[in-house]
């Protein structure tokens, strides 16, 4: 694993442009970065990144089918009983997901350490799935890479495939796709898995989540009152189940995605139930809910609330003493303490992993790079090549 | 934009890139508009009448679970739908025959039957939403008698009619009627919190 400095596309800001990929610099800041890309060997993709996330993935199947079964550990994951039969029915039935991504610790050497599971709403998809790909192309193209540098990314063909069979157990019926009215990247997202969805042949249609409404018989539907039968939403359900509407998103009327399930990945009290299950497993960090004796026990530790995002009310320390703390809005939530695993430095640069998922199988990474050691929503992304 | 070919070592069993996968049309997905394209319908449209499934599938023949899928959802539907009255006495005023009684208290003229767009694919779930659900008036010197009718009261044709044309307008019953929508209150609570959902 290499961080190698590799010459910019002269007008790539227009192109991303072009493509609707107006995101790429926020704030005068870069977050699509170009100046470099890391060089990862064929080895290591798939001995220490494409095999672990399948089994990670695996083990979080395990401890869900472990955990409804439980309602100490409900309990414990701060898990509202009246949700439970609902979590039940929906996992009972294997409510068909789409995507997820797990963020690893890893530098090169390995085992990858997972830090923890975007299974709800995870996000940095387009850049992932088509603009780093892009990239490649137009650099072996350009003479500033090899003809014969890969890239770990299949994730654009496996969302359309995954859409087409989703899609045939729904004939004719309209995909919708939600997010919150005016939030940019969120609708580069969704407009992006919509197009995935239209490649496999679906009626794929977006809207804003603040206009859907519901009837007396908590049916979902858009303003027009049409009926939605298969809604994608890129809103997190904690805040979703406790919207006024929220009896129509748990009564099996429309099929969601992510099905309310996978609801139970992103928690990241998942992460000491999984050290509970699988101690000592290769990928895991020793974790704790914040509450159990053994937390106070971590010499070096992280604390991170159940549902925070992009680093939000991240905590590090040591011992008594606090290290680096992110700010953010979710400082009121059970926490998790987990054994912190350093990111590997390349310069200045704490680097992340995100390996994504689609129908449990791995389908490709992105990485992202923070100035700090907790990677934040400033965090830049950098292209990747497989190489040797 | 010109298509992009893949060129990815292929290995069918690897999550890396396979090759020739087509770009086109993905062109340009990142725009930030909602690309809802409303189906424009003319001024009238041609509709079926079905009392029940089996006369639409007789009219459809190759739509036979479409049907059936329409008649159930028109039963369901019924009770929300139909116009309602204070009383039983008030319902046969209008529509004479065996008026329901509802949960509520008030009555319902009886489910009379369903109409649906004609020469439309059939497996179309837009098609058997589209469906409206229609009541005959029994009730001589009234203006429902023997007449096709929709809850808002407008008069399609003589009962004996499987077809009509009608004001495409009519057609737009996957609305549910506006009293018994609500605003789901989504999005507040994320709004209260941050500047966007994803992580």
């Amino acid at each position: 694993m290499l961080r190698l400095p590799v010459a910019e596309r002269p007008a790539w800001r227009q192109l991303a442009d072009d493509y609707g990929f107006v995101f790429h610099t926020i704030d005068g800041a870069p977050y699509w970065d170009e100046s470099a890309c890391y060089q990862f060997s064929l080895a290591q993709v798939e001995d220490h990144l494409e095999a672990p996330t399948a089994a990670l993935h695996q083990l979080y199947l395990q401890a869900v089918d472990w955990l409804l079964a439980e309602p100490q550990w409900l309990r414990r994951l701060a898990i509202d009983e009246a949700l439970w039969p609902a979590l039940r029915r929906s996992w009972a039935a294997r409510e068909p997901s789409l995507y997820s991504r797990l963020d690893l610790a890893y530098d090169g050497r390995g085992p990858a350490k997972l830090l923890e599971n975007n299974a709800d709403t995870p996000t940095s998809l387009f850049e992932t799935a088509f603009w780093q790909w892009l990239w490649l192309e137009q650099q072996v193209e350009r003479g500033q890479l090899p003809r014969s540098a890969d890239q770990f990314n299949s994730l654009q063909e496996r969302l359309i495939a995954r859409f087409a069979a989703l899609a045939a157990g729904r004939p004719g019926q309209p995909c919708y796709f939600a997010a919150m009215a005016g939030v940019v990247e969120d609708w580069g997202t969704i407009s992006y898995l919509a197009e995935c969805a239209k490649g496999a042949g679906v009626d794929a249609r977006l809207l804003e989540l603040e206009t859907l409404a519901t009837n007396a018989d908590w049916q979902l539907l858009t303003a027009e009152g049409r009926l939605i039968p298969w809604l994608f939403k890129l809103y997190p359900w904690e805040f979703w189940l406790q919207e006024e509407g929220a009896p129509a998103l748990v009564n099996g009327h429309c099929q969601l995605l992510e099905p309310l399930w996978k609801w139970l990945l992103g928690n990241k009290g998942m992460l000491a139930l999984l050290w509970h299950l699988f101690p000592n497993h290769p990928n895991l960090l020793p974790a704790y809910l914040a509450d159990e004796p053994a937390a106070a026990g971590l010499t070096h530790w992280v604390r991170k609330p159940f549902y925070s995002r992009e680093g939000a009310n991240v905590v590090m320390g040591q011992g008594q003493q606090l290290l680096c703390a992110a700010a953010g809005p979710y400082g009121q939530q059970p926490h998790v303490v987990q054994a912190a695993c350093p990111l590997p430095r390349f310069g200045d640069n704490y680097t992340l992993i995100g390996s994504w998922l689609v129908d449990d199988q791995p389908a490709g990474i992105g990485i992202r790079e923070d100035n700090s050691p907790i990677t934040r929503d400033s965090a830049r992304f950098l292209p990747h090549i497989i190489l040797g | 934009m010109s298509s992009i070919n893949r060129v990815g070592k292929a290995a069918p069993d690897s999550a890396r890139k396979q090759g020739q996968m087509n770009f086109a049309g993905m062109a340009k997905v990142v725009g930030l508009g909602v690309f809802f394209v409303l189906a424009l319908r003319g001024c009238k449209e041609e509709v079926g009448l079905y009392p029940d499934a089996g006369e639409c599938q007789r009219d459809n023949p190759e739509c036979g679970a479409s049907c059936e899928a329409a008649y159930q959802r028109a039963l369901a539907r019924v009770d929300a739908d139909a116009p309602r009255y204070a009383s039983a006495t008030e319902c046969q005023d209008d529509f004479g025959g065996e008026c329901q009684p509802l949960a509520s208290g008030q009555f319902r003229p009886p489910l009379a039957g369903f109409m649906l767009p004609r020469g439309l694919d059939c497996d179309d779930f837009d098609w058997i939403g589209s469906s409206r659900l229609l009541y005959v008036g029994q009730r001589q010197a009234t203006p429902h008698y023997q007449r096709w009718v929709t809850r808002e009261g407008a008069n399609i044709a003589s009962s004996d009619a499987r077809s009509a044309r009608v004001d495409a307008a009519l057609l737009r019953d996957n609305q549910a009627p506006a009293s018994q929508l609500r605003p789901g209150g989504f999005g507040r609570s994320m709004r209260a919190f941050a500047q966007r959902s994803s992580s």
